[in-house]
């Protein structure tokens, strides 16, 4: 456990080295949800129901969306401009604790990066704290999906434009064939079929159910499958790496 | 009991062999210099030993453990030093210390005070908190040395431990390799430095193209090479009949001048120099000053691999 521990420690150490990491990950929440937000929720009236909160959770989730990707980031900088792995797998921690505890500090700093914006969102919606912890909870779920796909890329891509490609498609699949700007009725036939089948749909779609009082296990229960899936391909893609 | 045993170890990438069936044993506490040009193997043997690489053939036994069937209790053994800095650079001196020196089990009082100390010792001091990456090459280096004498390991392996430093702090760094085996640790110091070698290792193996071609002491490898000692003596004058003189001594291989320099190639040097000296001197070859050259430890290298140290 203590191997574990100083595994996420370092990851933390890494990723909040800039003391101004968490305030600047939280401001482009902020604008995000102040500036789209605000401003599409205006223009988009004839919903039923408010817009700028229809979208809010999913500001928070691309902000998670950019925290858990870093998980890829730190290897592939690892393996192929640092050329630190060897030296990582020289040190007596055993390679399966190394790689799970990577994809596991993946997802707390994604929460700890989102805890701020999901505080936001629970005021907006109302949540009581017991939401708000199911809110975060949900967080560290779809966190787990993306670490494990970007830990996956970073295994396999052996230059940057590559990584950067799969990063940026990524994120376009995840916003964009999903419900997080808008209603699967309003979607075309062929994008809301596909966007059923999208972490950001289930996660933010959760979200939405909580507003309403809910904690829709049909929604957790296909995304905490797909996060664990991707997870294990991220933990396997990462091992075969360490294997010389 | 060795503390390191190679047993036959070959390691290939795809179908090319870096390693080609090595066997040797290195002492408990001993300094061993592992010699070889750039892409001679060390680094693979060295890896295959850290239970980075899986030997493709062989076996390493360290402090008994099988390299391949107890990887983490050998891995608790090491420390290494790598040639070129491996860390985070976004990261300050202290922070990597202080997480090489937690991951690799040090108790955290002890972590501070030894922390405290190489840090003082390279002059690090007040640089400890800066990010890595605005260091220049020679602190890089030496935060890379100073993870192993944090972490004082059974084993440390250091590859390259003086490149990229000036000349007072591989005087430092030698010292305190010294002191890390003083206090029980065995040392395996990779280097392409010839004098680092000599001064520092109890024996050297010497690597070329993956294998192992030698291993010895350096004064007994340099002995090996009989008839090898050359003696320059500067006269006043070149004297071309003194070269006939000189070969009627048994032990002279060649002589012959180069302007007013006699070049004499002999074994014995050191014993015959004397000797030399009165022969010429009885002939009428009037000495300005005399230089021996022995076999050097480049020499060696040279000799049984055929290659120089590049």
């Amino acid at each position: 456990m203590s191997k574990a521990s100083a595994v996420m420690e370092r990851d933390f150490r890494i990723f909040f080295a800039d003391k101004y990491m968490l305030m600047i990950m939280f401001a482009n929440f902020m604008i995000d949800l102040g500036v789209s937000g605000l401003s599409l929720g205006a223009m988009i009236r004839n919903l039923g129901f408010s817009y700028f909160l229809y979208i809010a959770p999913g500001a928070n989730l691309i902000t998670a969306t950019v925290a858990s990707f870093q998980s890829g980031r730190d290897v592939w900088r690892e393996r192929v401009i640092q050329d630190t792995q060897q030296y990582l797998l020289t040190l007596p921690v055993r390679k399966n604790v190394f790689a799970l505890s990577r994809l596991f500090s993946g997802m707390l700093r994604t929460v700890l990066t989102v805890l701020p914006g999901t505080v936001v969102i629970a005021v907006l919606y109302g949540l009581s704290f017991q939401y708000f912890l199911v809110g975060l909870g949900i967080m560290f779920i779809y966190s787990g999906a993306v670490a494990g796909l970007s830990v996956a890329a970073a295994s396999l891509a052996n230059s940057l434009e590559l990584f950067a490609t799969v990063r940026s498609t990524v994120q376009v699949y995840l916003s964009f064939f999903s419900t997080q700007f808008y209603p699967s009725s309003i979607l075309p036939p062929e994008v809301a079929a596909v966007s059923a089948f999208n972490p950001m749909t289930w996660a933010v779609q959760s979200f939405r159910a909580l507003q309403a009082g809910t904690v829709d296990l049909a929604l957790l229960a296909p995304l905490g499958g797909l996060s664990a899936a991707l997870l294990a391909v991220g933990f396997l893609m990462y091992r075969r790496t360490m294997n010389y | 009991m060795a503390m390191i045993q190679f047993k036959d170890v070959a390691k290939s990438f795809k179908d090319v062999y870096a390693v080609k069936g090595v066997t040797c044993d290195i002492e408990d506490q001993e300094i061993f210099g592992l010699l070889g040009p750039n892409g001679a193997g060390k680094t693979t043997l060295i890896m295959t030993m850290a239970t980075v690489y899986n030997p493709t053939r062989g076996e390493v036994v360290v402090d008994g453990h099988s390299a391949s069937a107890e990887p983490d209790k050998v891995k608790s053994l090491i420390g290494i030093s790598f040639q070129d800095p491996k860390y985070d650079r976004i990261l300050s001196a202290r922070e990597i210390l202080q997480w090489h020196g937690k991951v690799t089990g040090v108790e955290k009082g002890v972590r501070e005070k030894r922390i405290d100390d190489v840090l003082t010792k390279f002059g690090l001091a007040g640089e400890a908190k800066k990010r890595t990456w605005m260091l220049s090459g020679g602190t890089k280096k030496k935060i890379e040395n100073a993870k192993v004498f944090v972490q004082r390991p059974k084993i440390a392996v250091f590859d390259e431990p003086t490149a990229y430093l000036d000349v007072p702090s591989r005087l430092m760094v030698w010292d305190m390799i010294d002191e890390l085996r003083d206090g029980g640790t065995t040392v395996v110091l990779a280097t392409n430095m010839m004098d680092e070698a000599d001064r520092m290792s109890d024996r050297v193996g010497i690597m070329s193209r993956g294998e192992m071609v030698q291993v010895g002491e350096p004064a007994r490898l340099k002995g090996t090479l009989k008839g090898r000692d050359v003696i320059e003596m500067k006269l006043e004058a070149p004297f071309p009949e003194l070269v006939g003189e000189v070969k009627h001594v048994e032990e002279v291989k060649e002589a012959h001048f180069e302007g007013d320099l006699l070049k004499i190639a002999l074994s014995n040097g050191r014993e015959l120099l004397p000797h030399m000296i009165n022969l010429v001197t009885a002939k009428g070859g009037k000495v300005q000053s005399v230089n021996l050259k022995e076999p050097s430890l480049e020499d060696v290298f040279l000799h049984y691999t055929g290659t120089t140290l590049t």
